[in-house]
């Protein structure tokens, strides 16, 4: 370890002082929301920044709220406190997400603003987000900026975030409609990191029997989260039947660049995408109120 | 840097570094080691405590977030001597062996219990409730007899 008596710890109460520091220390400071990755960070020797400044006693960083017809989620905001959290039940692709991060006492402590400045491409959260189309409202002292999730993570464990910036919250809009989501994954240890994890997301017509809109996004297939374009295509507008569900995952395997790894090799993977693309989307359908 | 905070019902007073992880304070300031030391990483949860009253890892948790709030340890969970009602339902129920496991598995299940869980038990949310634990001689299966028969108890 690297601790030095040097450092420092902030633990900031409003936005303004965290901000403050941020911009004082332009470059040297380290946000900490919930450490349940930077602890294992520091623990390497990949990170030893002088002064760390911790988000998660300021309160409106950990508010889960609906505004305006959209649901905002403040970066503090732990997963423990989504799972109980009334706004985020109809949404069912991402409750699913929730249950299977880690385990109770990494989602006691881990944050959504944590995991997004994380970047890692096999975070589960990530793939319900981006069927959602959430944005991320980043601060500085001087600027807001919003920026789409799908733009946010730029290439490998690298966000679009400022040194003198903090991930102020992530919105997304209700969703209107016969509506379901279901998120997927397999991983080689009951709470562990997923060797693929798959969501969806679909919107069905008033009769129930067409895909009025669908969005499938992935985890741990390539450089960053991405969705599926190929197999959003094929959906969009089609009638429900397992036909095209089963032909329209064997697209996924044309939008994602998975690497071979400990947990599985990149054929294994593509494999995976298939599969649990279906099994995702079955469920959200069925969630819709379709029927299959 | 220094922290105050609630550690088993009494105030207390802390040097720290900020990386620190609560885990090694409690163990070399406060003697507390039933707070065990195991993976390191925040896979096997032998070191889970109580933080204002939810199970974490203490292997995880930097030393100066404990500042102003409440810690429980294994240690602070008998009252008078009298066990608290989830250790009684492990020693009840033979859930270990070597014990290295047991006070990780003991704080998760008090969390569980607090979080209003099913009753009649389900073998499966008990499953997702101690996932965070990791056990290397029981095998689990008196370890969830323990968890259900403390569920059920806690309702009388």
């Amino acid at each position: 370890m690297n601790s030095s008596p040097l450092q420092s710890y902030h633990l900031p109460l409003d936005l303004v002082s965290a901000l403050t520091l941020l911009a004082e220390h332009e470059g040297s400071a380290k946000i900490v929301a919930g450490g349940q990755s930077i602890m294992l960070l520091l623990r390497q020797g990949f990170l030893s920044p002088e002064t760390f400044v911790d988000i998660s006693c300021i309160p409106e960083l950990s508010e889960i709220a609906t505004i305006d017809e959209a649901i905002y989620v403040g970066a503090a905001a732990t997963y423990s406190s989504l799972e109980s959290s009334p706004e985020i039940q109809p949404y069912s692709v991402l409750t699913d997400s929730l249950h299977v991060i880690a385990d109770p006492q990494i989602r006691n402590l881990g944050t959504i603003g944590g995991a997004l400045g994380h970047a890692d491409p096999s975070l589960d959260i990530v793939p319900p987000l981006l069927c959602l189309d959430a944005n991320v409202v980043l601060k500085s002292l001087d600027e807001t900026r919003i920026v789409s999730l799908s733009n946010f993570h730029q290439e490998y464990m690298t966000a679009d975030l400022s040194k003198d910036e903090l991930i102020h919250s992530v919105t997304f809009n209700n969703l209107s409609g016969p509506h379901g989501g279901a998120y997927e994954k397999v991983s080689n240890v009951e709470g562990g990191w997923p060797t693929v994890g798959v969501a969806a997301q679909v919107v069905l017509d008033d009769t129930l029997s067409i895909i009025s809109d669908v969005k499938i996004a992935l985890a741990a297939v390539g450089d960053t989260a991405i969705r599926s374009p190929c197999m959003e295509k094929s959906l969009i507008g089609s009638v429900i039947s397992m036909d095209s569900i089963s032909k329209s995952s064997e697209l996924v395997s044309q939008d994602i660049d998975p690497l071979d790894d400990l947990s599985g090799s990149a054929e294994y993977k593509s494999h995976l995408a298939g599969v649990l693309s279906k099994r995702a989307l079955i469920k959200a359908i069925n969630r819709a109120g379709g029927s299959l | 840097m220094r922290i105050n905070f609630e550690l088993n019902g009494k105030s207390v007073l802390a040097e720290v570094l900020p990386h620190q992880p609560l885990r090694d304070i409690l163990r070399s300031q406060f003697d507390l080691t039933g707070v065990k030391v195991g993976c390191h990483s925040g896979r096997c949860g032998v070191c889970s405590v109580l933080l204002d009253d939810r199970v974490v890892k203490s292997c995880l948790l930097m030393a100066p977030k404990a500042n102003g709030r409440s810690i429980i340890t294994i240690e602070g969970l008998s009252n008078n001597g009298e066990l608290h009602p989830v250790q009684q339902a492990f020693k009840d129920n033979f859930a270990l062996q070597c014990g290295y496991c047991t006070p990780g598995f003991i704080m998760a299940t008090v969390d569980y219990l607090s979080s209003s869980p099913s009753n009649p038990p389900l073998r499966d949310e008990i499953k997702s409730a101690i996932k965070g634990n990791v056990c290397r001689c029981t095998g689990y299966e008196k370890i969830i007899s323990a968890v259900s028969s403390a569920i059920t108890s806690s309702e009388n």
